[in-house]
């Protein structure tokens, strides 16, 4: 294309977009507000102010206070059900399978401390290893990477710091190792993917660094193969979805 | 400079913060306008990607592009109030998606940019950002986070619709 369509091209998006402008101030009002309530939390973290987004950190707060009823009352069973109710123990989840979509039927994790996740109790086991827990598929196809997905509170670093870490630590032992930033999708954190080739059988690692919100981090180790990614690595995707901090 | 007032950033500066909005909102705005097509998404989309700025500066790596880590944001950010925004075609839209209408020389930076609007996502938003903010293709590629050559093709597909619009504007001249 030559130069004159490239400046058409321009200037058609400059004057499409004009219009978005005026807004800029009223933007700014809000920004400066939020930054204030975080600068307040950051000075006194258990200060808990409201936000529009964290409707769920209150259910989460409401949960983990039956949790601590529970424990030291003999109310326990009554509100175990009222636990229940707020997180309900099964759950229809849309996945996209091999490229395909698939319902599959979750169970809310059982013995987990400080969050929740839900898992296909059919498909795979859910097990606590040294304070890590650790979901693996029931059936292990021999001869084949580890699949996994492992789950671990750090209480004194903040996802930043564990991902420069990670990322010394694996660099030249995979071909391909990215720090992706902050994702969205399929939760709020730092993803560090890396691989050790394009082959089929070549190992997979994604590392999501989540804030734990008191100046920690979950770390969540996916290791899956490059055959795997739309399988296993689509079900770990779409467990990591439902995983939420209850504190 | 610009790494001078990133560093004030980082130490929570607010007045610094400030500087930097308004250094980069202008075009952040007009970025998430054209992916998002919605003023009020667009809007969420940059006050959001601000916040998040100021969070998570702590994480970001001064010797790295500072507009490329900006941009990544701000593109997930759009596409989380897309995926939350309600899928509504408008008459109106799916007929401007006919390229080889007649166009006058009066309304054809109307026409070329609602052809823009009307390009799917994955060719808009490499488009967008090329023309907008003079991206080249491995910057955009690493805001993305889609391989080089997928998107040397999805900018090719995108040129090539509005390359044909451009030529009928030239034909009605």
């Amino acid at each position: 294309m030559i130069n004159n369509d490239d400046k058409k091209i321009k200037d058609a998006l400059l004057k499409g977009t004009d219009e978005i402008k005026e807004l800029k101030d009223s933007i700014w009002n809000n920004i400066e507000k939020e930054i204030n309530i975080i600068d307040s939390e950051r000075v006194d973290l258990k200060m808990k102010t409201k936000n529009k987004h964290n409707f769920l950190k209150y259910i989460s707060i409401a949960a983990a206070l039956v949790v601590g009823f529970v424990t030291l009352t003999p109310y326990g069973h009554a509100a175990i059900d009222t636990i229940k109710k707020i997180f309900e123990p099964n759950k229809v989840v849309e996945q996209q399978i091999e490229g395909t979509g698939e319902k599959a039927n979750m169970q809310l994790s059982e013995n987990t401390t400080n969050y929740i996740i839900y898992y296909d109790k059919d498909m795979y086991t859910m097990k606590s290893v040294d304070g890590k827990d650790i979901i693996t598929p029931i059936n292990k196809a021999a001869n084949y990477p580890e699949v996994s997905m492992t789950i671990e509170q750090i209480a004194d670093k903040r996802p930043h710091v564990i991902a420069s870490e990670i990322e010394k630590d694996i660099k030249g032992k995979y071909e391909t190792v990215e720090n992706k930033g902050l994702v969205n999708e399929p939760i709020d954190a730092i993803l560090i993917n890396a691989r050790a080739g394009s082959k089929s059988k070549d190992p997979v690692i994604n590392y999501y660094l989540i804030e734990n919100n008191k100046g920690g981090t979950f770390k969540v180790t996916q290791k899956y193969f490059v055959e795997a990614s739309e399988g296993h690595g689509s079900r770990f995707y779409h467990m990591l979805k439902e995983f939420k901090i209850v504190d | 400079m610009e790494k001078e007032l990133l560093e004030k950033v980082k130490n929570k500066d607010k007045k610094a913060f400030e500087e930097l909005y308004n250094i980069y909102s202008e075009y952040a705005l007009r970025v998430a306008f054209a992916v998002t097509k919605d003023k009020s998404n667009a809007a969420d989309a940059v006050q959001e990607t601000f916040i998040r700025v100021y969070k998570y500066i702590d994480g970001y790596d001064i010797n790295k592009p500072f507009k490329t880590w900006f941009y990544n944001i701000l593109i997930n950010e759009c596409n989380r109030v897309l995926k939350k925004s309600p899928k509504v075609i408008l008459i109106d839209d799916f007929t401007s998606t006919n390229y080889e209408k007649e166009v006058t020389t009066d309304n054809k930076h109307e026409d070329l940019y609602s052809t823009i609007e009307n390009l799917e996502d994955i060719n808009r938003i490499p488009i967008v950002l090329m023309y907008l903010e003079g991206f080249s293709e491995v910057e955009i590629s690493n805001i993305m986070g889609v391989n080089i050559n997928t998107i040397k093709s999805r900018l090719y597909k995108g040129r090539q619709k509005l390359k044909k619009l451009l030529e009928n504007i030239k034909r009605g001249e």
